[in-house]
């Protein structure tokens, strides 16, 4: 398990949707609380790589992390600046299931607030 | 890892209550709350203090597990809290806390939410100011 958060930590840190790929099952789903939409592995990847493409740099701090009966929960710190000189301070909370090695599902929570630089950015008309 | 389930059947119990007694039987002295909208710790006054305040200002509120599962610290619980404030003013907030238990008391909450829900609640909480 230690290894699988490792690596995701690894992924999300360079923004690295190759390396993200690989630890997602067939089927999985991702649920953010800030939209409460669901989407699939495919889309979670894209929105990866739709963040690469405006962070200029990005730093995260692993405040907790806890194996629970399903998987592990995450909670961080992601600081960075965006490509457009903005700076964020993002903490979530990562609440990931796993099976057979492989993450089948991502809930996560953050304050819409504390992510607008970004989002301002990666949906900016 | 069972016992912490059902410390959290109890959590949920009294917060579905906004019963700050019965959640105060629930926590260590020493609890440590801390929430993302604000990136501030308080601790056990403080939390019970507002859930006092929320059972002041919320007529009705329905509190849906979307998922709870054990750690190996305590337990996640997921919740969707929908209500209506006495003022009227609907809400709907997603909320994962992330709990720490030791001894068969909580000792921290870890509490995530998005401040664009909260807003309703926190209008009346504050008496208009936010």
């Amino acid at each position: 398990m230690t290894e699988l958060v490792d690596r995701l930590l690894d992924a999300f840190g360079r923004y690295d949707a190759e390396a993200l790929a690989p630890l997602l099952a067939p089927g999985m789903r991702r649920w953010v609380n800030i939209t409460e939409q669901e989407q699939d592995g495919a889309a979670t990847i894209a929105h990866l790589e739709l963040e690469a493409q405006h962070i200029a740099d990005a730093h995260f701090e692993v405040r907790q992390q806890v194996a629970t009966d399903e998987g592990f929960v995450l909670q961080i710190v992601v600081e960075g600046t965006t490509k457009g000189g903005v700076a964020f301070r993002v903490p979530a909370c990562l609440v990931v299931a796993v099976d057979d090695g492989l993450i089948t599902r991502i809930d996560e929570y953050a304050d819409i607030a504390a992510a607008r630089p970004i989002i301002k950015e990666m949906f900016a008309r | 890892m069972t016992d912490s389930l059902e410390l959290a059947d109890e959590l949920l119990d009294a917060l579905e209550r906004y019963d700050a007694d019965a959640v105060e039987k629930l926590v260590d002295p020493g609890l440590v709350h801390w929430i993302n909208l604000t990136q501030q710790e308080q601790g056990a006054d403080g939390l019970l203090a507002t859930l006092r305040l929320e059972r002041d200002v919320v007529a009705a509120s329905t509190f849906r597990v979307r998922h709870r599962v054990a750690s190996a610290e305590g337990f996640v619980l997921q919740l969707d809290v929908d209500g209506t404030t006495k003022k009227g003013s609907d809400f709907h907030i997603p909320v994962c806390l992330v709990v720490a238990v030791d001894g068969g008391r909580i000792t921290r909450i870890d509490e995530y939410a998005n401040s664009d829900n909260v807003k309703p609640l926190l209008a009346e909480l504050l008496g208009g100011a936010a």
